[in-house]
Order: structure tokens, then C-alpha cells, then sequence
């Protein structure tokens, strides 16, 4: 039985869906990527929305696990940004939930997983650090911004070095979040495919062993999804709270 | 009337007293848990500081025609950024480690 040389990187292509015409010169057309974006914003409000249809005091299991998502995303600001960090809390939320289930429906099979591409991740952590940068910028104002990256008590000898370290770890910040969500998607998403491709032609009997394989590393995807979200969200709630800090 | 002493239940302080009792038995319980996550945070800050560094060090190069030494500066300067970075994420687990083991080992 002759297969085609089907690589494992071919599920990540992005391919158009419902070809739309430029948008001020920028391609609208709706891919496979914009598609299950889409979808994870749609299920999102559905699932919420039908989970807190009756707002019970007493929550039924739906309206449960909605509050449970909400009260862990809200231990997660309040632990990390404080008190005062609620009023960001939408943002953070909705990044949560966001990232949370692109994630878990790229999972699904033959679905399209859109934060494996770098784009999807850097524009994310991008629009959180520019966010982040200008709520410091309003906040401490521009010398105080600068001041935040040399420590009290230096040598006047070596700050000019040591704010050029602390500028670039600072400057790090979006191309890790990113880099972090999109490594671990493909990474996954990767090994998931190529243990795939062994079951087939191992037959029937020895067929099986990829396929356990290919159970728990589906398994471990789904942990694997939830973790990278809260990670992001947790990391995007620690910047925050250090451009909302006054000392240092 | 002397029943009414025996059937009463065992007061919360001398259930507490108990619980105390067998926490100072165990005095390590479970340590915080660790989840594979936890390193890979620290590496990669440490991989895309140095990726910045040089990046910068080389758009600095580009720009005054400096090269290589724009490069190597970016190097270290990148590289230092990201053992810097490094240091944190690892003594910011190990703090609220410290804080998760305490909170769980906590008597009243």
C-alpha cells in the first residue's frame, strides 16, 4: 500500500476558506486560521451565555463550572495584580479564554490550531506588551518609566550597562510569551501527527502500540493546552503588575 | 443529668487541639507541585533575551557600521539579560513554593 509523503508540518498550513476581496490592500478572505478563531470567540459567548442564562445563587453544574473559570482567572489578578487590578480583569479574562479554547479546538481532528503560527501568538503577546508599555508610560510618566529600569543603590559606574540589560530583558518580554505558546502547540501538535503516521502502516496487531501512544499524548495535549493559556495569562497579569507597581 | 456531659460532642478546641496533634506528626507534608511548565518558563526567557540581544546587536551593527563588534555587544548584553531573567523566574517559583508548602503545613 503506496502512501503519499504526507509531511507533519502539512496541518499547518494555512489555507483560505471563503475567498473575500482585498480590504485596503490586505487579504479579508477567511482561512482556516481566521476560521476557528471565529469559532472559539462564538463558542465562548454561547457557553457563557447559556451557562449564566439563569443566574442562580444556587448555580446549576453549567453555571458551576462557568463561575469556576471566572474565580480562576480572578484568583490569578487578584494574586498578582492586587486589588486595584480588577478593572483590568476583562482583558485578561477574555485573553484566558481566548487562548483557552483555540487552543483545546485545535485539538480536535482535522481542526486548525491558529496559535501554532507565531503571528497569532506575537500579535497576542504583542498587543498585551504595547498595552502594558503605555499603562506604565500613564503611569509613572516617561522619566519614571526609565527610572523603573535601574535599581536603587548602583554604582554610577555601571548603570548605563545595567540599563541596557534590564531594557532587554524588558524588550524580551512579547517574543517569549509568544515564542512559548507557539513552540509548545506545534511541538505537540507535531509529535501527535508523526506517532499517527506509524499506526497505519504497522498493521493491525502492532498497530496498536502508536496508537496508546497517540491516547495519552492527546491526553497530555489537552493539559498541555489549559497549562500554556494559564501560563500566558499569568505571565501577562505578572507585566502588568509590575507597571502598575510604584516602587522600584 | 451526668449523661447530658457525655453525650455532649467533643468541643472545637479540643478538635483543633487534635488536629494539632497529628499535623506536628507530619511535619513535611506534600511540597508544592511542580508542573512541567515551570522550566520551560525560565528557558525560554533565557533563549529570547539572548534572541533580542542579538537581534538588536545586529540592527545596531546595520545602522553605524560597526560590525562585528554591534553583534558580539548584543551578544552578551542579550546574554546576560537572559541569565538575569533566568535568576528571577526561578527564585519567583521557589518564593511562592515557599509560600504554597507554608500555607499547606499551616496549624491554627
Amino acid at each position: 500500500m503506496t502512501a503519499a509523503n504526507h509531511s507533519p508540518l502539512e496541518q499547518f498550513a494555512v489555507s483560505p476558506i471563503l475567498q473575500l476581496p482585498k480590504l485596503f490592500g490586505i487579504d479579508a478572505s477567511i482561512t482556516n486560521s481566521s476560521l476557528f478563531m471565529l469559532l472559539s470567540v462564538v463558542i465562548v459567548g454561547l457557553f457563557f451565555g447559556y451557562a449564566m442564562r439563569k443566574r442562580a445563587a444556587i448555580p446549576s453544574r453549567m453555571q458551576s463550572l462557568a463561575e469556576m473559570i471566572y474565580q480562576f482567572v480572578d484568583e490569578i489578578v487578584k494574586d498578582n495584580v492586587g486589588h486595584d487590578g480588577h478593572k483590568y480583569f476583562s482583558i485578561i479574562f477574555t485573553l484566558f479564554l481566548f487562548i483557552l479554547f483555540v487552543n483545546l479546538l485545535g485539538l480536535v481532528p482535522y481542526a486548525f490550531s491558529p496559535t501554532s503560527h507565531i503571528i497569532v501568538t506575537f500579535g497576542l503577546a504583542a498587543f498585551i506588551f504595547t498595552g502594558i508599555t503605555i499603562i506604565a508610560f500613564i503611569k509613572k510618566g516617561p522619566v519614571g518609566f526609565f527610572k523603573h529600569f535601574i535599581p536603587e543603590g548602583l554604582p554610577i559606574a555601571i548603570v548605563p550597562l545595567i540599563f541596557l540589560i534590564e531594557l532587554i530583558s524588558f524588550l524580551s518580554r512579547p517574543f517569549s510569551l509568544a515564542i512559548r505558546l507557539a513552540a509548545n502547540m506545534v511541538a505537540g501538535h507535531t509529535l501527535i501527527k508523526v506517532i499517527a503516521g506509524f499506526v497505519f502502516p504497522l498493521g493491525l496487531l502492532m498497530g496498536a502500540l502508536p496508537l496508546a501512544f497517540i491516547v495519552l499524548l492527546n491526553g497530555l495535549e489537552v493539559f498541555v493546552c489549559i497549562l500554556q493559556a494559564y501560563v500566558f495569562t499569568l505571565l501577562s497579569s505578572i507585566y502588568l503588575s509590575e507597571a502598575l507597581s510604584d516602587h522600584h | 443529668m451526668s449523661t447530658e456531659n457525655e453525650q455532649k460532642p467533643p468541643s472545637l478546641e479540643a478538635l483543633n487541639k487534635q488536629l494539632d496533634a497529628v499535623r506536628k506528626l507530619k511535619p513535611d507534608s506534600a511540597p508544592a507541585t511542580k508542573i512541567p511548565g515551570d522550566a520551560a518558563r525560565a528557558a525560554i526567557d533565557f533563549a529570547s533575551a539572548t534572541a533580542v540581544g542579538i537581534v538588536l546587536g545586529y540592527g545596531f551593527d546595520v545602522w553605524q557600521h560597526t560590525s562585528p563588534w554591534g553583534l558580539l555587544m548584543g551578544l552578551f548584553i542579550g546574554f546576560a539579560a537572559g541569565l538575569k531573567l533566568m535568576f528571577q523566574e526561578i527564585a519567583r517559583q521557589n518564593r511562592s513554593d515557599e509560600a504554597k508548602t507554608k500555607t499547606d503545613n499551616q496549624t491554627h
